[in-house]
């Protein structure tokens, strides 16, 4: 009960109700947009094996052929139409940014929470460990993970939960540490409220709100990392449909079948900005919130 | 008059002491994941696992020593700069690095250079228009650029203007028909023509320079470009920036010495970031363009399978990083006196 | 001719709920050597008053009506000759001295920029010893002119922004509440400073204040605003020897002394400007309300001799 008075007067909520009223904005706009489009490839992924004209490895051509009414996207050099493989391809980086971010927050959130709560030298190793980890080039500690855990969609997963779980980390425990010098903080504790209640109570939904936002960002990050990561060859076996690998194999080919690497890419382009235009929208719309309610 | 100086020493002493548990926090997760993980790092780099070359490499490598000796024998190794021998060019991995860290570092400049210039023109004109149909049209087209795959990119610019419209060649440092490489001083081949007065070389490297370059830098441009824009919001609306239009400074002075200014300072705060993700970019904009930087000698070791290479290119890469995310900190802390304490 | 003159001024901010009327239908006079003493509560809009004889107001705000200061006139001014008098003949000191300065700049750097800007010819050791000229006279040791602003104390930084504002010795001063972020020392420090400099170069001061304590010690003249309009002026003894309209009675009975056993305010709230009380803005809090008062707005009346208020109490 409780939760649901917090979630219904915290800023969210005011936020979620304020979507349905603010679409004129530009900030609501780009979020209803961005999560149109995100649906939209959700449902492309799921329902791949109805909406896809062809069977992704079927082969029908007997050349790599240009866009063409026949075959919207072209096909490649071993026959496939490309416009089914790129709706089947869809799935893998829905897939594995969805792992990955669920893995992230799982171990990010907590951990920033407790750390940013309880403080001490606990707190200090962890931001050590973390801040090292998130400042280095995220493709490249993707690269060296995936190079010695092998391939497979699971270990991806893994691999991109490693780079992006200090970012939830960093992100909620600064919030945490903001949070904690508030004044209604020191009066739940000078009341001799026991601790989890307040963390549970006051902290946590407050930085609950941050998680959407991080997400947003990190999840076009996320995919972009995982297409470098199987453009590069790492983490994929190559006959499963996925735009990174796709576009790698046609890669040296782009002087003349420059289809094979456009359309591939155009979809990783159109779904990373999609998710750019919820965290922007979501960000203009949190923002002023919590600027009129008065916090820092 | 005493200027005040005092503690950018202090400073600079106590930002290298932090920065040495980051090294070690770095190598040793390098050290974890290379090593240390369960799985059989050399086993999936090779893709096998039960062969007698295996088993050799794994000897060579100290992979059946007790852990702890290996991780000691790894920092030993690290701090005496061998790393071991490549697997493919039969040279020591630190001299291979060696010579291709000048190609990695100007293509680092060359792009930080192209995504500033483009960056700050996004951002100052989101912000000088704000709300309007050109501030609208540059946050898109920022947020559009910092989400293109760089590879994407890159082979689009190949394609348009390297086959399309002839005016580049698709990849490399240098014409080798054409030209020879410079004497080596840095080993950027744009400075050492300069240097040696090969005028013509040094156009010929400097047009290799411009697609990698202008790929990679578009592609941070939109991130700062995004940044730049904020930073100026807010800055235009600063409480110092009325008092100065307020005493009568010229609104040129107005907006390039107190708005901007102050608006790019997070921005230098920020470059380790950026470092960050130039240097994850760089690897794909090498590839691409088979710019023979550490970048393209990473893939090239995937590809291949050269375990000790990806292990010292990664070692070199992580202290690299922490090295420049100081020498950043010292700058910011040069520009922005209120740092230092 | 006073050395500033404002008729009708008018200020209406652009919001998204509307257009704000900051300042309706106002009318001020200062001369020159004298401290006219602007009180009022916050959102009365003094503040915006003042910014608006410079007219530094954001770009999206309607400025009606007409300044004149030394017969020239503000509002129709163009960008150039603005720039011109900001800061060389009318000078402007802000509330919050902590956040004026550029922290990327030394106060030297401030002052060589602003001597530049109004007298571009002048040498750069020139400046210099203009500088330290003016910050001697604010007691800001000149030695120190290569720190930067983070480096100096709130009253430091106030003192240092008073020496910018009279390097030019401008003839005008509008001071916005100089010294409310500021402890009481302070405050009396720089407010004597401020009055020996005024005598000194015979300045007209605008004192925007809500401290009425401070328009009864340096202020000459004084003017009561309520809800973006004056609602009385006079001199300030006799303003305070026999206040005429009743918020201003209700200020000074706030005021608390030694002798004060009871607080007491003024009841109610000051109105919602987007959607203001009908007639006298005053009314729904005022003791002495009549039937007219909702009607229309009081015109201005002049009771006694030197004296005007807008009030129905006093007809004219």
């Amino acid at each position: 009960m409780a939760t649901v008075e917090i979630v219904r007067r915290s800023a969210m909520g005011r936020a979620l109700r304020l979507f349905l009223g603010e679409s004129k904005t530009l900030a609501g706009f780009l979020v209803w947009a961005g999560i149109a489009i995100v649906v939209f490839f959700v449902i492309l992924a799921v329902f791949a094996p109805w909406i896809a004209p062809h069977d992704p490895n079927e082969v029908i051509t007997t050349t790599a052929q240009p866009p063409s009414a026949a075959h919207p996207f072209g096909t490649n050099r071993l026959g496939q139409d490309i416009l089914s493989r790129v709706i089947w391809g869809a799935r893998i980086p829905l897939t594995v940014v969805a792992l990955a971010s669920a893995i992230a927050i799982a171990v990010g959130a907590p951990a920033g929470l407790l750390s940013g709560f309880y403080g001490g030298p606990m707190d200090r190793f962890l931001v050590l460990v973390m801040d090292s980890i998130y400042a280095f080039p995220g493709l490249l500690l993707a690269i060296v993970v995936a190079a010695v855990i092998g391939p497979g969609v699971v270990n991806v997963s893994l691999v991109i939960a490693l780079v992006y779980a200090p970012t939830y980390f960093r992100v909620i425990r600064n919030h945490v540490v903001a949070v904690k010098e508030e004044l209604f903080v020191e009066a739940a504790d000078a009341l001799a409220l026991p601790r989890t209640t307040v963390i549970g109570r006051y902290v946590l939904p407050s930085v609950a709100q941050s998680i959407p936002v991080i997400f947003s960002v990190s999840a076009a990050d996320a995919i972009l990392t995982q297409a470098g990561l199987s453009f590069l060859g790492l983490g994929l076996p190559v006959d499963i449909p996925d735009w990174g690998v796709d576009a790698s194999r046609y890669a040296g080919l782009f002087a003349t079948m420059w289809w094979g690497v456009f359309f591939p890419g155009l979809m990783i382009i159109i779904l990373t900005t999609a998710l750019a235009f919820i965290s922007e929208g979501l960000n203009d719309i949190l923002n002023p919130l919590l600027r009129r309610k008065g916090a820092r | 008059m005493p200027k005040s100086q005092g503690s950018l020493r202090v400073y600079i002493v106590q930002r290298i002491l932090l920065s040495i548990p980051m090294i070690l926090i770095l190598l040793t997760l390098v050290f974890y994941f290379l090593r240390a993980a369960p799985g059989d790092p050399v086993g999936a780099i090779l893709g096998e696992r039960a062969s007698r070359w295996a088993d050799t490499i794994r000897r060579q490598l100290g992979l059946y020593d007790p852990l702890y000796i290996q991780y000691f024998d790894y920092l030993r190794r690290v701090f005496t700069g061998d790393m071991g021998t490549s697997i493919i060019t039969q040279r020591s991995v630190s001299e291979d690095i060696a010579q291709r860290l000048p190609a990695t570092f100007e293509l680092a400049i060359a792009s930080m250079l192209v995504a500033v210039v483009v960056g700050v023109l996004l951002g100052v004109v989101g912000a000088t228009r704000r709300d309007r149909p050109a501030d609208v049209a540059t946050r898109l087209v920022a947020t559009v650029l910092y989400n293109i795959p760089v590879f994407w990119l890159g082979i689009i610019m190949q394609l348009v203007f390297a086959v399309w419209l002839g005016w580049f060649d698709v990849g490399g440092r240098l014409d080798p028909r054409r030209f020879e490489v410079p004497p080596r001083v840095t080993g950027m081949y744009t400075v050492d023509s300069l240097l040696a007065g090969q005028i013509h070389t040094f156009v010929d490297a400097l047009a290799h320079l411009v697609l990698p370059a202008a790929t990679l830098g578009l592609v941070l441009s939109g991130f700062f470009g995004r940044m730049v824009r904020a930073n100026m919001l807010q800055s235009l609306q600063a409480d110092f920036v009325e008092a100065a239009v307020a005493r009568g400074i010229r609104p040129a002075s107005v907006f390039y010495r107190h708005a901007l200014k102050n608006a790019m300072v997070p921005v230098a705060t920020t470059m380790g970031l950026t470092f960050a993700i130039l240097f994850s970019g760089a690897i794909l904009t090498e590839t691409v363009f088979s710019w023979e930087g550490v970048g393209r000698y990473i893939f090239k070791a995937i590809s291949n399978r050269d375990y000790p290479a990806l292990q010292g290119a990664v070692v070199y890469y992580a202290i690299i990083m922490v090295v420049i995310s100081l020498l950043i900190d010292v700058f910011n802390a040069w520009i922005d006196p209120r740092i230092r304490y | 001719m006073s050395l500033l003159e404002i008729r009708a001024l008018t200020v209406r901010y652009k919001s998204r709920a509307g257009p704000v009327p900051a300042v309706q239908d106002l009318d001020l006079d200062l001369e020159k050597g004298k401290t006219l003493g602007l009180v009022g509560e916050s959102g009365c809009g003094k503040s915006t008053l003042g910014k608006a004889v410079l007219r530094i107001l954001p770009e999206r705000t309607e400025v009606l009506g007409s300044i004149r200061f030394a017969g020239k006139d503000l509002v129709a001014a163009s960008a150039a000759d603005l720039q011109a008098i900001r800061g060389y003949n009318v000078s402007l000191i802000f509330q919050d001295p902590m956040t004026r300065l550029d922290p990327l700049m030394t106060i030297e750097d401030h002052f060589l920029e602003l001597l530049r800007s109004h007298e571009s010819e002048i040498e750069d050791d020139a400046a210099r010893e203009r500088a330290k000229t003016v910050l001697t006279a604010v007691r800001i040791p000149p030695d120190r002119m290569g720190q930067y602003p983070h480096e100096f104390s709130g009253g430091m930084r106030q003192r240092i922004m008073i020496a910018l504002a009279l390097v030019f010795n401008p003839t005008l001063l509008i001071a916005d509440e100089p010294t409310t972020s500021l402890d009481v020392i302070v405050e009396a420090q720089i407010l004597h400073l401020l009055d020996s400099i005024k005598r000194d170069f015979d300045m007209g001061v605008m004192l925007i204040t809500h401290n009425l304590g401070l328009v009864a010690e340096y202020a000459d003249e004084m003017a009561v605003m309520y809800a973006g309009r004056i609602v009385e002026r006079g001199h300030v003894p006799e303003v305070f020897r026999d206040p005429l309209h009743p918020y201003t009675k209700g200020l000074l009975e706030s005021v608390i002394d030694l002798d004060t056993k009871a607080l007491t305010s003024i009841p109610g709230q000051p109105p919602d400007l987007l959607d203001p009380p009908k007639g006298c803005a005053f009314h729904p809090r005022c003791a002495a309300v009549m039937a007219q008062c909702s009607s229309a707005v009081p015109p201005v009346t002049r009771p006694r001799e030197g004296r005007e208020t807008r009030c129905y109490l006093y007809p004219g």
